[in-house]
């Protein structure tokens, strides 16, 4: 397969918690499971803690895509954080749909700390699917 | 008398070994947790979920108070306090002394690797010419002869099977920091400890020792374990169900439970099996949803909390359920199918195929228990399990030495941390004394950094030989990175985890003036407190270093992508730069505690509790509603356990530390966890006000009364305690025939739970009257008979004598009637046409208990109730007595069912849970908590409404969020919550995560 040069390389923030997601990463490390290097990790203790605020402040700074990394629903070490989390993302995504931006953008994922291959797996979904929308306007968008 | 010594001797690092040896390091004692293995973790690391959520939750093993002390990882990953010593791959060969006093042998086999050394990049296991079968995945994938236990192991350290290795010294060439030395001989240590508490566990029996299972012949046979692994995601197929024959996800599976247990070798219910049966029939059917699961049984034991709610819930998922043993399985040669032969219950022969067979192993004792039993001088029983007393279920036949979990018999999880919790109380109650005395001091290093001063920053990048190096071009890293606003050095140090290069970094932190540091190394577990300790020696902080994930999160997963790698490595810099710039020294909050407990209640329960804490030398006061101490337990009317309440009733009567309040009630609770204020009033009406450290809720459950079968219309139908009154009396000649009714107000929608201890006392009773009087007929009409664990030994004795059992089913009541004075029931026999009418002289109702009415109690404590309006325990698996509230435990009825000696063994574990907080004159808060702005707080209490923990509360007066930090776990989800920007979480305040964004682009 001839490679494209000019391939688009899509610039992603997640946010992992501490617990699950965080240490899912790095046995996906530990197990040498390969994904593309384009999301830049930054931990968390709880996904409780990801405001959306910061979510829409990586796409205006330029992500073309966010995603936060969390507890299965039901397995949260601060008991609901992750509940929490879910239903901010939820609403983040209802409000952009409703403003017109562009909802798919903004990832969430319950990855639990031995799911290794899982959080390859879905890294390398979230660098082709952001790679398939192309990059994001949103940081240029704002003409205020 | 010699001065007893306050360290702990813990064989075994499985759950409940964690769990003691965090309980003990708690509360002020030393702890060597050894295992035989090269890693801890036990059968627990095996399994990646379990009941209820079919998640993990390990970490809520962690502790909650002082947790800076401990890493706050993922628990399989590291397992680090300054109390705790991990002792893997050794063995106790000697042990003698006396209580308080032991001195135990220890032998550790060698690694053949320098565990210091070694960085576990896997370059050895990569060359290693032998490959054997992996014992961690039973056999279903390969390992090679240097291995670790598991992907994340703990310690992550690689360990050479001296059995197997071939000693071609391939490894030892490869390594690139010389860590392996084969030959290496093994050590001896030998340990001054107070107290042995052994929690060996216990091995799954070796199904291939039932022949007609098939188990090694056909390849689609296969144990629970194996079907945990095949789930598991670190398994061998990545989770991904496929049969071992032709690699291809089953259609048709069906377990078998009760293999090697309840049979005439080993008379005794394995107790695990019913419900990990049903969880992992639950996960089957949520993966794959057109897999057929059928479960082969003979009863469902889902006795405990909620597990009949979960028994319920695998039933709705479409798991079907056969009540039949199976006699033998034959394969289809060519498919690889098999064939299932067994004889329903009512009496039609069963043949049916299936792709995969799954045997529920029993719980059997491991096989190095017996050989520890006489090196340590503890009875063992007939199979070979550590014998306890009936009462002290973690006592052994040796003062000083307990036990805890499924070496004294089958136990699951949450009994096992019950029983660890209860071992490691008996424990400190022995060397209490001495609490304080071998700890290890956490040295306090002045540090540098000053609130206003400017950032310096050193970074130090490891190359983890070439782990790190091949993939992330150094020189462009580091040439960026030294430019970056604030960094003073950039390093390339070599090996970061390295004692010379550590030094090199003291070094240079010194010269350069540096006051923050950020490490370029691997994954933070590895190294954390070895990096935070050799950092606070030059004054650096906790809170003012950072570590940056180069090889798992980086070089190991980005292979062939140089250039992208070394970019995300500059953003990954550039970004902890940022987040450090701006960081401000943590602090801890420390909060003085009154060494005092409350115990709501005066049952047996509370009792226990306020015993075991006043024998550790704290003070306690009971508060009790009515004019008598003793609770349900003055209901038991036969001899020995009568004269054991009797017994600890007097010793509370008789401890100047325990103050009893009669009569009396709680009416009012402030405060937090180390000192709430508790008013008591008594029924003269006085008011009382007392302090205290730590509240335990042994409030205790209401009986039962029964509406059903004529209870109260008919004079011959009465429950079993108003039996068994009569039976210690003997009152009952007239009878020639009794009838038993089980679960009446139980596992019905009224109230949808098993009460546990009414099979066992019906089957007891049943043996009285049968004993007193052979000629009377006695039938046990039941569900399912819930004698679990070693209570099956009474099954059998209740049949021998001649007990009849017969089944009900739910929806087919037995129907009970009078007329022209007989008393009949009527019950349906699935092997009859009919209905099976009996005339009896006395119906006995198997009745439970129902839950206090706790609404006031629990709203005063702001404490959740279950549904059936018991409280609500943190987590049912790992915390099965920390209620939400910090600082307030839960124990005997109130909390759930139980018998006796299970009551005994949950107040032991609420009174060491309470222990370990009262065992400290100050409590110290984590690092990172939320705080409040003033100046922007509107006091419109969302926070307060997120809050998990009850951490924040309104200050009225003042119109402010108040953070109570001793509660606050530092999650942020009240920051996130704020509509003021008002809440904040210290080191991840929005100004940082801005930074950070930006400076990822």
């Amino acid at each position: 397969m001839a490679e494209t040069k000019e391939q688009f390389e899509p610039k992603i923030i997640g946010f992992l918690c501490n617990w699950c997601t965080g240490a899912a990463s790095d046995l996906a490390g530990t197990t040498r499971a390969q994904y593309p290097p384009n999301v830049h990790p930054i931990r968390v203790m709880c996904s409780g803690t990801v405001d959306p605020v910061y979510m829409i402040k990586a796409l205006l700074s330029g992500a073309d895509s966010v995603m936060m990394g969390g507890c299965h629903p039901g397995d949260c070490h601060y008991v609901s954080g992750n509940y929490k989390a879910r239903r901010r993302v939820a609403m983040l995504k209802q409000i952009f749909k409703s403003l017109g931006l562009d909802d798919n953008r903004v990832w969430a994922r319950w990855i639990s700390a031995s799911e290794g291959p899982e959080f390859a797996k879905f890294m390398n979904q979230i660098t082709e699917e952001t790679r398939k929308q192309g990059p994001s306007s949103m940081a240029n968008d704002w003409a205020i | 008398m010699q001065e007893k010594v306050g360290a702990v001797l813990v064989i075994g690092g499985g759950v409940g070994g964690i769990r003691t040896a965090f309980d003990l390091a708690e509360s002020g004692f030393k702890v060597y947790l050894t295992d035989r293995s090269p890693g801890i973790g036990g059968t627990l690391y095996q399994l990646e979920t379990w009941f209820p959520d079919n998640q993990c939750e390990l970490c809520k093993l962690l502790p909650v108070f002082n947790r800076d002390e401990c890493s706050q990882f993922c628990l399989r990953r590291d397992l680090s306090h300054p109390n705790i010593e991990l002792i893997p791959n050794s063995s106790v060969t000697k042990l003698t002394g006396e209580p308080g006093n032991f001195k135990a042998t220890l032998n550790i086999k060698s690694r053949w690797v320098i565990e210091e050394k070694c960085t576990a990049c896997g370059l050895c296991a990569g060359v290693c010419p032998v490959e054997v079968d992996d014992e961690f995945n039973r056999g279903l994938q390969k390992r090679k002869a240097i291995y670790v236990r598991n992907p994340q192991s703990v310690p992550n350290v690689y360990s050479i099977d001296h059995e197997n290795c071939t000693k071609c010294g391939k490894c030892v060439t490869i390594c690139p920091t010389k860590a392996i030395a084969l030959n290496m001989p093994d050590t001896k240590r030998e340990l001054a400890v107070g107290a042995v508490i052994v929690s060996s566990g216990s091995n799954e029996f070796d199904v291939s020792r039932i022949g007609q299972y098939g188990y090694g012949r056909y390849a689609n046979v296969l144990t629970n374990i194996q079907l945990e692994r095949l789930l598991a995601n670190t398994g061998p197929t990545g989770g991904e169900l496929l049969r071992p024959s032709d690699k291809k996800a089953p259609n048709k599976i069906a377990i078998l439970q009760c293999v090697g247990s309840r049979d005439t070798e080993r008379n005794y219910c394995s107790e695990v099996c019913c419900m990990y049966a049903l969880k992992e029939s639950i996960m089957l059917k949520k993966q794959y949803p057109d897999t057929e699961v059928t479960i082969f049984y003979m009863d469902i034991r889902a006795f405990g909390k909620d597990y009949y709610r979960y028994h319920l819930r695998a039933q709705d998922s479409g798991v079907k359920f056969a009540r039949c043993r199976v006699s033998r399985i034959r394969e289809n040669p060519k498919s690889k199918n098999l064939f299932l032969l067994a004889r329903a219950e009512d009496g039609k022969s069963i043949s049916s195929e299936y792709d995969m067979v799954v045997l529920s192993a029993a719980q059997c004792p491991s096989p190095h228990l017996s050989e520890l039993g006489k090196i340590l001088n503890i009875h063992t029983n007939q199979w070979g399990f550590v014998e306890t007393p009936e009462f002290y279920p973690t006592r052994t036949s040796h003062n000083g030495i307990f036990v805890s979990g499924s070496a004294s018999g089958p136990s699951d999880i949450c009994e096992t941390v019950l029983k660890s919790s209860a071992a490691a109380c008996e424990a400190a109650t022995v060397i209490s004394s001495a609490r304080h005395q071998s700890e290890t001091k956490t040295s306090e290093h002045e540090h540098k950094a000053e609130q206003d001063e400017e950032a310096k920053i050193a970074i130090f990048v490891c190359h983890c030989g070439e782990e790190i190096g091949a993939v992330v071009d150094f020189e462009k890293t580091l040439a960026s990175t030294k430019k970056l606003l604030n960094v003073v050095t950039v390093e390339d140090v070599g090996f970061l985890c390295q004692k010379e290069t550590l030094e090199k970094i003291k070094r240079s932190v010194t010269k350069t003036g540096a006051n923050r540091v950020i490490m370029a190394a691997c994954a933070p577990y590895h190294y954390y407190r070895l990096f935070n300790d050799t950092l606070n020696e030059v004054g650096i902080d906790a809170s003012m270093w950072q570590l940056v994930n180069f090889r798992e999160e980086l070089a190991w997963v980005h292979k062939d992508k140089r250039d992208l790698a070394t970019a995300k490595a500059q953003n990954l810099l550039a970004m902890a730069v940022d987040r450090l710039r701006t960081q401000e020294t943590l602090t801890a909050q420390v909060m003085a505690v009154t060494p005092k407990c409350l115990i709501v209640g005066g049952g047996i329960s509370g009792l226990t509790s306020a015993l075991f804490l006043a024998e550790q030398g704290f003070e306690v006061d009971i508060v009790e509603r009515t004019g008598e101490l003793g609770g349900h337990s003055r209901q038991i009317y036969f001899d020995s356990p009568q004269s054991f309440v009797k017994g600890i009733i007097e010793k509370v009567n008789n401890n100047l530390k325990i103050k009893i309040n009669l009569n009396s009630e709680v009416i009012g609770i402030s405060g937090n966890a180390g000192n709430y204020k508790a008013r008591i009033k008594s029924t003269d009406g006085k008011i009382a006000e007392t302090n205290h450290g730590a509240i335990i809720i042994a409030t205790g459950a209401k009986d039962y009364q029964p509406t059903e079968y004529l209870y109260g219309k008919d004079k011959r139908v009465i429950t079993q305690h108003e039996l068994q009154k009569r039976l210690a009396e003997w009152k009952l000649d007239k009878a020639s025939t009794v009838v038993m009714i089980q679960c009446v107000g139980s596992r019905n929608n009224a109230h949808p739970y098993c009460n546990r201890v009414c099979c066992s006392e019906a089957i007891a009773n049943a043996i009285k009257i049968k004993e007193k009087s052979p000629d009377t007929q006695v039938f046990i009409l039941n569900r399912d008979i819930m004698t679990y664990g070693f209570k099956e030994q009474n099954y059998t004795k209740a049949r021998e004598a001649g007990v009849l059992f017969q089944r009900y089913e739910a929806g087919k009541e037995p129907e009970v009637n009078t007329s022209n004075r007989t008393l009949t029931v009527a019950v349906n026999d699935p092997g009859l046409p009919g209905k099976l009418e009996i005339e009896t002289d006395l119906l006995v109702l198997s009745t439970g208990y129902v839950a206090e009415d706790n609404q006031t109690l629990a709203k005063m404590l702001s404490l959740e109730l279950t549904a059936d309006g018991f409280f609500k325990e943190v987590d049912t698996k790992f915390r099965p007595v920390d209620t939400i509230i910090d600082g307030i435990f839960i124990t005997g009825l109130a909390n759930a069912p139980r018998n006796l000696g299970e009551k005994i063994i949950e107040a032991q574990a609420a009174a060491q849970r309470t222990a370990n907080l009262l065992s400290r004159d100050k409590i110290k808060s984590g690092r990172v908590i939320s705080e409040v702005d003033a100046h922007r707080c509107s006091c419109c209490g969302i926070c307060v409404e997120v809050c998990p923990f009850e951490a924040r509360y309104l200050d009225e007066d003042n119109k402010v969020a108040v953070v109570k930090e001793i509660l606050c776990q530092g999650c942020g989800i009240c920051a996130t919550a704020c509509p003021n920007g008002a809440a904040k979480l210290r080191s991840l305040k929005d100004k940082q995560v801005f930074s950070m964004i930006d400076a990822a682009f």
